[in-house]
């Protein structure tokens, strides 16, 4: 029974646990693939993070804006097609220093009974060119995912509708390819008592993740 | 057409990964070890220990397996004895639990007959784990003992943990048998209210499980008495999110239901005290 919620608890990454893959926004025309591997950690005798994976496009819309999307790899291992697609946003830009959001839309469908569930998700971000030669930076920021419904098995109440999380990260930026590493504290306002995984987070509650992303500009 | 050939076979091996094998943590056997088990939760002291001749292993068929199961009373006299089956739960094999076994076995001086049984995968048990193999198994047992003269009315359930799954099904839905009392222990509501405890979402179970089990459910087609035990501080099943769950949706004739304090999913009858746990089985099974 522990083994299985420890598989649970990999769905709960599946859904919800992503790294943020765009921070900034493409150039005019610029395309971008990336790859990305992490999730939240759990302490199996060691810290262990759990292998999800996603393979994302992004374009740049405008120096702006950047639209991208998501296929989650991981998920449909599951037999659940989770997609997702967004909008990345520059709300304040300065050479060093600036802030975005995006809206993204989450989507799943299983393949089983053909349920299919959307999940809105907002993100905010600030970033700093601490080396502006160079454009590594580092990040933070809020993702927050919203559950829609009312009500979950057994009629009961769905009482969580906002699943926030905050996190941390930095950029190499090696020309045309980036290397993206991220922590990541996932529903840090909610209890992880009672539950037999063991995460590894701050207080009891929620969990900590760490994440890698290898993007490739065109 | 080779493409649509490629497209299915990626669907198909999508598809393949599902959590429903993570739910039984079955160990196989060579031989059981009964009270020399060294892993049991409930340590019981000797005097609950049965002599070799006051229990019997016994092989069963289910579909093409082959089970083992433990009678502890006498099998000449089933046609007369009330009889307890009693459902395991999902971890390892009978030897895990034997103890609880025997406090059932010691009821008012070993007045009771009682049948334990691995499902299929478990201990020396042939096959592999399914969510049909725990009913079709169970049902097994149960035709087994009708076949030795059990009747309804001397015939109760009791399922812990994982088996509360079996114990609802056949009570709620009867084959052989129907059971005339139902005794659920740490029982859990749904296999998607796992789910949905775990993520937070209101996720539909299939996304990760193909398991049906749905307690939660079932109990409400049941209308034999029911016997409801919850340890307050059960941190795998906790008691709001699926005892409770469980508990408020019988409505059949009458039922009994203990929370017990400082009790986690396992440790129910020790922390309660074997004796305060007796008389709770014995006044449900005797009213």
């Amino acid at each position: 029974m522990r083994k299985y919620l420890l598989g649970l608890v990999m769905l709960s990454s599946i859904v919800s646990c992503t790294t943020s893959r765009l921070i900034k926004p493409l150039d005019k025309g610029e395309k971008q693939i990336a790859a990305s591997l992490g999730g939240p950690l759990m302490n199996l005798g060691v810290p262990v993070f759990l292998p999800l994976s996603a393979i994302n496009f992004a374009y740049g819309a405008d120096s702006n804006t950047s639209v991208y999307g998501d296929i989650h790899l991981t998920s449909g291992l599951f037999g659940v097609m989770h997609l997702d697609a967004g909008v990345l946003q520059s709300i304040y830009a300065s050479p060093k220093f600036g802030v975005t959001s995006s809206l993204q839309a989450n989507y799943m469908l299983d393949f089983w009974q053909g349920q299919s569930r959307f999940y809105p998700q907002l993100d905010v971000n600030a970033y700093y060119n601490y080396r502006t030669k160079k454009e590594h930076f580092v990040y933070l920021g809020f993702t927050n995912w919203f559950e829609l419904s009312s009500t979950r098995a057994h009629n009961e109440e769905q009482a969580v509708h906002w699943i926030p999380a905050v996190q941390l990260g930095h950029v190499w930026d090696k020309g045309k390819w980036l290397h993206q590493f991220e922590m990541k504290y996932l529903a840090p306002n909610y209890s992880n008592q009672g539950i037999v995984v063991d995460y590894i987070s701050l207080g009891g509650k929620g969990s900590l993740g760490a994440y890698y992303t290898i993007s490739r500009r065109f | 057409m080779k493409k649509w050939f490629l497209l299915l076979v990626v669907v198909s091996f999508l598809s393949a990964c599902r959590l429903d094998g993570f739910f039984f943590e079955n160990i196989e056997l060579e031989a059981y070890s009964l009270s020399a088990y060294e892993d049991d939760r409930v340590p019981l002291p000797e005097s609950y220990d049965l002599s070799e001749d006051e229990y019997v292993q016994i092989a069963l068929k289910s579909d093409d397996e082959t089970l083992q199961a433990f009678y502890l009373g006498d099998t000449s006299k089933i046609d007369e004895d009330t009889v307890i089956v009693y459902c395991h739960g999902n971890a390892a094999h009978i030897d895990a639990y034997w103890n609880r076994v025997l406090l059932l076995a010691n009821l008012a001086k070993k007045s009771y007959g009682v049948l334990i049984i691995d499902y299929r995968g478990f201990g020396m048990s042939t096959g592999i784990p399914t969510e049909a193999g725990l009913y079709t198994d169970i049902d097994a047992g149960i035709d087994w003992l009708k076949s030795k003269g059990l009747t309804n009315d001397r015939f109760i359930l009791y399922g812990f943990s994982m088996g509360t799954a079996p114990a609802c099904k056949l009570t709620a839905e009867p084959r052989s048998l129907s059971p005339m009392k139902l005794i659920c222990e740490a029982p859990f509501a749904s296999a998607e209210k796992m789910v949905q405890d775990a993520t937070l979402l209101a996720l539909p179970g299939q996304y990760v499980v193909n398991l049906k089990i749905n307690n939660a459910e079932l109990i409400k087609k049941v209308q034999v008495p029911l016997l409801w035990m919850h340890g307050k501080s059960d941190s795998f099943l906790t008691i709001d999110n699926h005892g409770e769950v469980f508990y408020k949706n019988y409505n059949g004739s009458w039922s009994e239901a203990y929370r017990v304090d400082g009790a986690e999913h396992s440790t129910l009858p020790t922390v309660m005290g074997f004796e305060e746990y007796s008389k709770a089985v014995l006044n449900f099974i005797r009213r």
